[in-house]
């Protein structure tokens, strides 16, 4: 065997033992032997027709088991989509947040949350349950295509144009959210504040549902550019010459890395660092060719989400953390030493 | 067969080429020379469809440039940057496999051997692992031009577009380099070739194409186009030009430059000039 298919096999193997102490771990401590039986037994998994004293049961079927695997789908999409981005950007130090997502997510959220009294009159309350989460993917949608735009010319994105177009949509949306939290109330600021470093805390099926084909998708379809990926590492017009479209693969990342980060921020808020960091431990783990990276990176986004959801829920408890707040603290330390390490590698 | 066709490049309304004609046969190698700004590199990305001709048209094996798809062109049209940067560590064996990723080989021996045969003709076998981001200027221009020759390494009349290809690399490599494509073009290849070092354009093309502000100047052997009136002409530089009578290669040899240091700075006076 070689080093990547062990990669793969152990990452694929850490994220199911993360899977199963995350659903024992929480409020109500489920011991992990009992899990796999617990989850056999309960016929009423999916059709919702466990009995009430089924408490174990219950707790797995509708609170854990929505989360964990939310946190999977939102961890694989960061994860995945953020190598594809440092791909296109060549640039390691990209994230899909770099083309507007997660501030054009935000602006729209805040915007919903501000105006969460007028709104939830007039459409009601059941689509008002919903709002934040459409509100935000829209959001998403809308800054990366603005940005995308600007971008263009010759029908094909130019990624310096990229880069500063991205910054200047992301300072307008910043300055817009920061125009909203000033006006807020308490309440309001406190639910943005939150919203802002992301959580998972209101999981259910709808959602995981709801984003599945939004995950699925680009983690299936964005490792079919990883040739052209690996090229892009050379330069756009060596690309070119060696019989790529470099056109096509950059619209290619950047539709599917929108939609699924764009579906992820809207159900879990903004979470930040995985998208960066998770891509650089791949190529620290496996070396730099995107045909491995793409998919170890979602492995490990949805193995490290696990995990931070995991330390969110049990560090404070009863009190929940921001998981925003885990993979920064995570990730920063991790970052900062891969950096130091890199300067000495050069330095020798 | 490649045919350029009274090809104009035009930006913001000043002519980079201006009706340029050439037509170029299997099997020949072409160097393009002259000053800097000449138009050496706008000619070669007009060549290798990075740009198109505002004016005129390029054909290649009977087809206009532009008909082509990236992958078919790709197959039997391989160019050598000047410029490139790796943005992450790829190994160098995995950058000169690169060159085979849109091959259409049937046998697998084929990516093998290109891969095998270009890696030790280049002389990088032993470079195989290293990262890329290690490696020195030159030796990743010759990994560059393992990818590049890897790329059409099956195809032999294919067409190489080189812009500078020996730019940082030691003497033995400039050689060695201009020695590998002299051979390529033995066996059928098109050559096409930018070069600065004007000897070595002598010594391994067959036909120098001489650029002057835009325009074909001269075109012809190297014999008739490097002329002491042509390289005043071209670079305003004197030279005395020799043709070897046994083996029949020119060398110039420039006269050099003297400058007086006495006239640098003189509208600097004290105090301004540094004690």
């Amino acid at each position: 065997m070689n080093r990547k298919s062990i990669i793969y096999a152990i990452l694929t193997t850490g994220l199911f033992i993360a899977i199963l102490f995350s659903l024992g771990m929480g409020a109500m401590k489920i011991p992990v032997t009992d899990i796999p039986g617990i989850l056999a037994g309960s016929s009423g998994l999916f059709t919702g027709l466990t009995t009430d004293d089924d408490l174990a049961g219950n707790v797995l079927s509708y609170v854990r088991m929505p989360r964990v695997l939310l946190g999977v789908l939102v961890g694989a999409a960061l994860g995945i989509s953020g190598a594809a981005v440092q791909g296109i950007f060549r640039n390691p130090l990209a994230e899909p947040g770099l083309i507007g997502i997660s501030a054009g997510a935000s602006l729209f959220a805040a915007l919903v949350i501000g105006m969460e009294s007028v709104l939830l009159v007039s459409i009601g309350q059941f689509l008002g349950y919903y709002l934040l989460a459409f509100a935000a993917f829209a959001g998403a949608g809308l800054a990366a295509i603005l940005v995308y735009r600007f971008s263009r010319t010759d029908g094909r994105p130019d990624i310096a144009t990229m880069l500063l177009a991205g910054i200047a949509i992301n300072a307008l949306a910043g300055a817009l959210t920061g125009l909203i939290s000033y006006l807020a109330d308490e309440q309001q600021l406190r639910t943005i504040t939150f919203w802002m470093l992301g959580s998972l805390g209101g999981a259910s099926w709808k959602m995981v549902l709801g984003i599945f084909p939004f995950v699925l998708v680009p983690v299936l379809a964005l490792p079919l550019f990883g040739k052209g990926l690996n090229l892009f590492a050379i330069g756009e017009r060596q690309a070119e010459q060696a019989g790529t479209d470099p056109g096509k693969i950059k619209n290619a990342v950047i539709i599917f890395s929108t939609l699924s980060v764009g579906a992820c921020v809207s159900v879990s808020g903004i979470i930040g660092f995985v998208g960066l960091l998770v891509p650089h431990i791949v190529r620290l783990l496996g070396g730099v060719d995107h045909r491995f990276v793409l998919p170890a990176s979602a492995l490990l986004g949805a193995l490290v989400l696990t995990v931070s959801d995991m330390l969110a829920r049990v560090l404070a408890a009863p009190l929940e953390l921001p998981i925003g707040v885990i993979t920064a603290l995570l990730g920063a330390p991790v970052f900062l030493y891969i950096l130091y390490r890199d300067k000495k590698k050069t330095a020798q | 067969m490649l045919r350029v066709e009274s090809v104009s490049y035009k930006v913001n309304g000043r002519y980079l080429l201006k009706d340029i004609t050439f037509s170029i046969r299997k099997g020949e190698i072409v160097a393009v020379i002259g000053a800097n700004g000449a138009g050496k590199s706008t000619l070669m990305k007009i060549l290798c469809r990075e740009k198109k001709p505002t004016e005129g048209r390029v054909v290649y094996d009977g087809k206009n440039l532009d008909a082509y798809t990236a992958r078919e062109l790709a197959g039997k049209r391989s160019t050598f940057y000047q410029q490139n940067t790796v943005s992450l560590a790829f190994t160098a064996e995995e950058i000169v496999r690169m060159g085979r990723y849109t091959s259409t080989a049937k046998d697998k021996r084929a990516d093998s051997i290109a891969l095998s045969e270009t890696m030790k003709i280049c002389g990088i076998s032993h470079l195989a692992g290293r990262s890329m981001l290690t490696l020195s200027g030159g030796e990743q221009q010759r990994v560059h031009l393992a990818r590049v020759l890897a790329q059409v390494w099956d195809h032999k009349n294919a067409l190489l577009l080189l812009d500078e290809p020996v730019s940082a690399m030691d003497m033995l490599y400039q050689h060695q380099t201009l020695g590998i494509v002299n051979a390529l073009a033995g066996k059928g290849y098109m050559v096409v070739c930018v070069l600065h070092e004007i000897n070595m354009a002598a010594q391994y093309t067959d036909r120098i194409i001489m650029l002057k502000e835009g325009r074909k100047w001269w075109d012809g052997t190297p014999e008739e186009v490097l002329t002491t009136r042509n390289i005043y002409s071209a670079f305003g530089l004197h030279t005395s030009v020799q043709t070897d009578p046994r083996t029949l290669i020119t060398k110039v040899s420039p006269s050099g430059i003297k400058l007086d240091a006495a006239s640098f700075n003189s509208n600097l006076k004290a105090p301004y000039l540094r004690p």
